[in-house]
């Protein structure tokens, strides 16, 4: 059998490395441009197959999941019938690329003969990742696949609404990405946010994909379990909004952390705030963690001579997830001092943020949040907000 | 058998083996080794974004 | 003006009242909501302060109101809504002050308020305003415009007419801003140091709560049968039948009320209350009484003082007559000035001790002179009382308020048409320079504003710096009505170059203004609101039921045709017309919903007129706090309740802190300051067949309550008979700041020494001079105008006396009603 082979082989080569001698130079030469044309437009018409909506949604995992939520969105339909689909923004147009995308799919492939995704719940447990590597690939490509139809310097601020406007003018001098503003545009956002405000969503989004790194500081963007072991199985305590923590030390997807407060003496000291004397609050322990001097190192003690509450300075270690974190906490501020102006002039004009001082914004707030339909979590981010924004932090002031 | 039917044989199977030669070259193998080539192309930038990431472009 | 639509829907509701087609009036199309068509009409629902109505609309009048059938227990004001819309007082088209007219900013303001006026177009109004706003701008600054003053806008959560005009002015340029209200301006800013809310707008513990666990419920200048009948958004009435089960409570012996107040409220009749009468404005000296009792018997909470409280020991000392004045404040020393004897107040004390008691505070106390301290005082004895947080028990500040005690949905409300400005949008004229002064000054302050530009006063631990304000804005409210003092304010308004009214009834601020813009009513236009302020008990539609009257536009409008004049119609719209704007925040509020409560689409919705949620689970106000002070801990300084506040003694001010004290009052009747020259209490709290000075220009329910034409004002039979006046006799209600006509009516719910006008009556003097005599009542003619304290600033209208006596002359005509003198 393989004498047979090795023989044929021999035969071929023998006859491929003579000159022909019974065909003519001319018959060769038009078979050869003939057949490369044929072939290379074979290639690209099939490559241009798998490069279609119809191709992608033919599995049900896109056709039931990622097609259906982009039916609800402008880029499928709106009032001058100009569309993407789903390779106008998931496949590179240029050509290199494109052919290592269609390499890549071999994964695709691979997912779908073992069914990687064929459920919904598999899907969902899987979106984060996926969208990941979105995110990951625009943010590299600076989102050039947007840019195919989408060009800032084609953009008319003036037409355009002034909240727009806002963003999008800076943002252009920048020549920032457009996927860093506009996650979720086109599929649901990955985190479930049904209950959390749309513009905090993308902030938490942003947190995802932030990697820490050691010696740093960061900013949590949402109230988040904390931990005394690396194992994250003995919670320590939750961290509120804008916690300002230090990164001690990494392991795979955990953080060792650090934070600094102040306590009340009165109490079982649980709560910890960002400033002595002021009732900013930045994370609540549970109470045996509270009182583990191994966890807890507890300066002197200090009175407050505006309520005669004696404070201590307080730091503390422990381990948390990575993803929810972000260097600059005024993505946070920006989107939690949105929230505030929409919701809290439904009514009347909301106070300037410096109007009153941090101890005194509680009140106000608790006084008046009934009214309006942010959620708790909500509430405490901008009531954080407005405190770290008051009359003891601005400037200029009264 | 002698070389001389070898070479007679050869003689009389040359214009078939040719053509055949011909067409599976170009028809199967050339096409084979093209899309190989284009595939480890891709699969060599693939390798290479995973190293180095993604293509960066402006 | 017959206009094509006009034709068009009087055909059709001629032939077929329920095919009627979209409104042409807009661009994205409102199909016309009905129940059934009727023979003679179309029923279609809307809301209001006063409750959801059904309204026959029969070729474009409004025939017939009803109440709104989810609506148990509809307000008798429903009655009033015809009135409101159909009445000669409805401004008609827009009207310049003659001699403004002529002069602008030079003109002769001792004119303003003679009500004589000249009719002119509506391009000619808004190049007016646009020019007055572009020159008070250029020639000043942004601290001569004056324009952040609101309140009860009519409802309806995409007109909300305050929202256009500060979106609107804003867009032109900054202005001068107010903070607190008239109603709640000491409590809001008191109670912050004390409770760490406002307490005043917070929702209370639900009534079944209340009426399953409290033994003893004291009303305290608390008159919810009163104030219950209005809400800020459409009323439900859903906390009126709570009050049926607290008479049927009383009734069987379960529950004893008890109203402490000078008058026989409306409320202590309705559940058979017993009535504990005191002196006006002298419940501190009360409380104190109680204190002392409590702390002396050993009957207060020492656990609860202990774990949730801060600057007992100080207080006590006070009481103890060991600091401060060096007085005790036995029951013998408060008996004397409060006027209820040293053994009822003990015994007062032991009842609220030995059982689950609820207090239930009402605004008034707190809308005097010094009005901090009661509202401290009762946060004290509530602590010492150690209910709070229990069901049943602590205190609450707001159970007469827009259905508080109803338990919350938890649903979101739909939101409202911006009053912002959009994030990138800046005004035309940018400057931020206020030339040194404050741009937020406390509204109750802002006529000594106008008096004394370049005054610093103290105000909540700042110093305010009266701004020079040259120009007013006002619409969705009427200051005229609720700011202290007419004469003192016709005064100040002689100094304002030019004031800007937009309403739709031809009030006193429309008298007083040089430029009057007609609106229209809301129920002229379509809109969505709130169902239950509190309850958040559903989304209601509020069906246009008849077009603008006269030429009067719908706020919306006006001011887009006012930013049309600097090009930014587009931004201030959002390019989007009322329909596109209802359709966004039904589907803004449905989104909010979503995965909690199930909301039909818009068209649905619009059809059907309400979407209703269940009711919510009953709650406890300051459970939470109780139950772990640490983690929920309240917003004052320290977290705690501040029963002594170091941050208001670090203040300073001399009328207000430490702790709650008695403080004497400018004039106090019962053998008070001045009594002896105006003998009578004059209270003006919130009207009964009104909200405010609302509905008052509604003719014929007016009629049902006014006496010769003319206010009513509540006497004791014992100070008529010493005055020689009857049931039904005009007299004159009259002390050194003003003198006003109102008709006498004598009953026997108010003590010797206690008169009451409602507040809201329209003022109507006789001519423009300062002093006028009032032909129709308003108290405001009488209050004072002082601030509370150092500490709020807040109005004090309820510190203050009169004398009255019978009016013998010719009686002249009302001039509140009826619009203006057309020149």
């Amino acid at each position: 059998m393989i004498t047979k082979l090795k023989n044929l082989a021999l035969s071929f080569w023998r006859v491929m490395s003579k000159p022909a001698t019974k065909i003519s130079l001319g018959v060769l030469a038009f078979g050869g441009f003939l057949t490369g044309i044929v072939f290379w437009g074979g290639f690209n018409t099939a490559m241009e197959m798998t490069n279609t909506e119809q191709f992608c949604i033919g599995c049900h995992e896109m056709r039931d999941n990622v097609y259906v939520e982009l039916q609800d969105t402008i880029h499928y339909t709106n009032r001058t019938g100009v569309r993407a689909t789903c390779p106008d923004c998931h496949v590179p147009h240029n050509w290199s690329h494109k052919v290592a995308r269609k390499m890549q799919a071999s994964k695709e492939v691979f997912g779908w003969v073992f069914g990687t995704i064929n459920t919904k719940e598999k899907f969902e447990a899987k979106r984060l990742e996926l969208a990941q590597h979105e995110w990951a690939r625009f943010a590299a490509n600076n989102s050039l696949e947007c840019r195919s139809c989408h060009n800032y310097d084609s953009m008319d601020w003036e037409k355009m609404s002034p909240a727009a406007k806002f963003y999008m003018q800076p943002a252009s001098e920048r020549n920032v990405g457009c996927i860093e503003c506009h996650k979720g545009i086109a599929h649901h956002l990955p985190i479930n946010d049904s209950g959390v405000n749309p513009i905090l969503a993308k902030v938490e989004q942003g947190a995802t994909s932030q990697t820490l790194e050691e010696g740093k500081q960061y900013f949590v963007v949402k109230p988040i379990a904390i931990y005394e072991d690396e194992d994250l199985t003995k919670q320590a305590g939750t961290l509120s909004y804008a916690a300002p923590v230090k990164v001690i030390e990494k392991k795979d997807d955990k953080v060792k952390l650090q934070l600094k407060g102040w306590r009340k003496d009165k109490g079982f000291g649980r709560v910890y705030h960002s400033d002595f004397g002021k009732n900013i609050r930045v994370a609540v322990m549970e109470k045996d963690p509270a009182q583990n001097p191994d966890l807890i190192s507890v300066g002197l003690s200090q009175n407050d001579p505006a309520t005669g509450l004696d404070w201590s300075e307080v730091t503390v270690e422990f381990w948390a997830k990575e993803g929810a974190f972000i260097p600059d906490v005024a993505t946070l501020w920006n989107a939690a001092g949105e929230i505030y102006s929409s919701n809290c002039s439904t009514c009347h004009a909301q106070p300037d943020p410096a109007h009153f001082d941090a101890n005194s914004w509680p009140a106000q707030f608790n006084g008046m949040v009934g009214f309006t339909s942010m959620d708790p979590s909500t509430q405490a981010l901008v009531l954080t907000y407005l405190q770290l924004h008051s009359s003891d932090y601005a400037e200029g002031t009264h | 058998m002698t070389n001389k039917d070898v070479a007679e044989r050869t003689e009389k199977q040359t214009a078939s083996s040719e053509w055949l030669t011909f067409l599976v070259f170009t028809l199967v193998i050339l096409p084979g080794i093209a899309v190989a080539a284009i595939g480890s192309y891709g699969l060599a930038i693939w390798i290479y974004q995973m190293i180095y990431g993604p293509p960066i472009v402006g | 003006m017959t206009t094509r639509r006009d034709l068009l829907k009087g055909a059709a509701a001629g032939v077929a009242a329920g095919l009627l087609g979209p409104s042409l009036l807009t661009k994205t199309a409102l199909a016309q909501g009905t129940v059934e068509p009727a023979a003679d009409g179309v029923w279609k629902i809307t809301g209001s302060h006063w409750g959801a109505i059904r309204a026959r609309v029969d070729r474009g009048k409004v025939a017939e109101v009803v109440p709104f059938e989810d609506d148990q227990n509809p307000t008798d004001m429903y009655k009033g809504i015809h009135g409101l819309i159909y009445n000669p007082s409805r401004i008609k088209y827009p009207m310049a002050r003659v001699d403004w007219l002529k002069n602008r900013k030079n003109s002769d303001r001792t004119q303003r308020g003679d009500n004589r006026f000249v009719r002119i177009t509506w391009d000619q109004a808004l190049d007016l305003f646009y020019e007055e706003l572009e020159r008070v701008q250029t020639e000043y600054g942004p601290w001569a415009l004056y324009a952040g003053h609101t309140g009860w806008r009519q409802t309806g959560q995409f007109h909300s007419c305050t929202n256009h005009m500060n979106r609107a002015v804003s867009m032109h340029g900054n202005y001068v801003k107010k903070v607190a209200d008239y109603s709640t301006g000491a409590g809001q800013t008191m109670l912050p140091y004390t409770l760490g809310s406002t307490e005043v707008y917070s929702q209370g513990t639900s009534w079944p709560l209340i009426l399953d666990n409290a033994k003893v419920i004291v009303f305290w200048a608390n008159d919810p049968k009163k104030n219950l009948q209005v809400g800020w958004t459409c009323e439900t009435h859903g906390s009126m039948k709570y009050l049926d089960e607290l008479r049927d409570k009383v009734a069987a012996g379960e529950i004893r009320v008890i109203s402490v107040d000078p008058v026989k409220t409306k409320t202590a009749n309705h559940v058979g209350a017993e009535h504990l009468y005191l002196n006006p404005q002298t419940d501190v000296p009360f409380m104190l009484g109680i204190a002392h009792t409590l702390y002396n018997e050993g009957l207060y909470d020492k656990d609860f003082i202990g774990t949730y409280t801060l600057g007992f020991d100080d207080f006590i000392q006070y009481v103890q007559g060991k600091a401060d004045d060096g007085i005790e404040k036995t029951p013998e020393w408060a008996a004397n000035i409060c006027g209820v004897d040293a053994d009822t107040i003990r015994a007062f004390a032991r009842l609220m001790a030995a059982n689950r008691t609820q207090l239930v505070y009402g605004w008034a106390l707190q809308r005097q002179q010094h009005g901090e301290q009661p509202y401290w005082m009762a946060a004290v004895l509530a602590s010492m009382l150690g209910q709070i947080g229990l069901p049943g028990g602590g205190i609450s500040y707001s159970h007469h308020y827009s259905g508080v005690g109803v338990p919350t949905s938890g649903a979101a409300m739909p939101g409202a048409f911006p009053l912002n400005l959009d994030l990138g949008m800046y005004p035309e004229h940018d400057s931020e320079n206020f030339n040194g002064a404050s741009r937020v000054i406390p509204v109750a302050r802002w006529v000594d504003c106008l008096l004394n530009p370049g005054e610093q006063i103290n105000h909540n631990g700042n110093k305010v710096t009266f701004p020079d304000i040259k120009m007013c804005v006002f619409t969705g409210c009427n200051p005229f009505h609720h700011h202290q003092d007419h004469n003192r304010m016709r005064e100040a308004f002689r100094k304002l170059e030019t004031v800007v009214t937009v309403d739709y009834s031809w009030n006193a601020t429309c008298r007083h203004s040089d430029l009057v813009l007609p609106a229209c009513t809301q129920f002229e236009r379509n809109d969505i609101d709130g169902y239950g302020a509190y309850s958040n008990s559903g989304v209601l539609a509020m069906h246009q039921l008849v077009d603008p009257l006269f030429q009067s536009k719908t706020d919306f409008e006006i001011f887009t045709e006012l930013t049309h004049r600097f090009g930014r119609n587009k931004e201030y719209t959002r390019d989007m017309d009322e329909g596109q704007w209802l359709r966004f925040l039904y589907g803004e509020c449905k989104k909010a919903n979503e995965g909690k409560f199930d909301m039909p689409e818009f068209d649905q919705f619009w059809e059907e007129g309400i979407v209703r949620f269940p009711e919510g689970k009953p709650w406890v106000r300051h459970a939470d706090f109780r139950k772990d002070p640490e983690l929920n801990a309240l917003g004052t300084p320290s977290g705690f309740i501040e029963i002594t506040s170091r941050r208001i003694e670090g203040y300073g001010y001399d009328d207000c802190g430490p702790y709650p004290k008695w403080f004497e009052k400018a004039e106090r009747s019962h053998g008070g300051p001045g009594s002896d020259k105006h003998p009578l209490w004059l209270q003006s709290c919130h009207p009964d067949q009104r909200l405010h000075s609302q509905m008052c220009e509604s003719d014929e329910y007016r009629e049902t309550y006014a006496v010769q034409g003319r206010e009513p004002i509540y006497m004791s039979p014992e100070d008529a008979a010493a005055r020689g006046i009857a049931d039904g006799d005009v007299v004159r209600v009259f002390n050194d700041r003003g003198q006003l006509l109102a008709g006498a009516r004598v009953s026997d719910n108010y003590p010797q020494g206690v008169v009451r006008i409602h507040e809201g009556a329209w003022y109507g003097p006789v001519d423009a001079s300062i002093g006028a005599l009032d032909t129709y009542g308003d108290p405001n003619t009488l209050t004072m105008d002082v601030g509370t304290s150092q500490l709020a600033q807040a109005t004090s209208a309820n510190t203050c006396l009169v004398e009255m006596e019978k009016f013998e002359g010719p009686l002249p005509p009302v001039t509140s009603f009826g619009g203006p003198t057309e020149v």
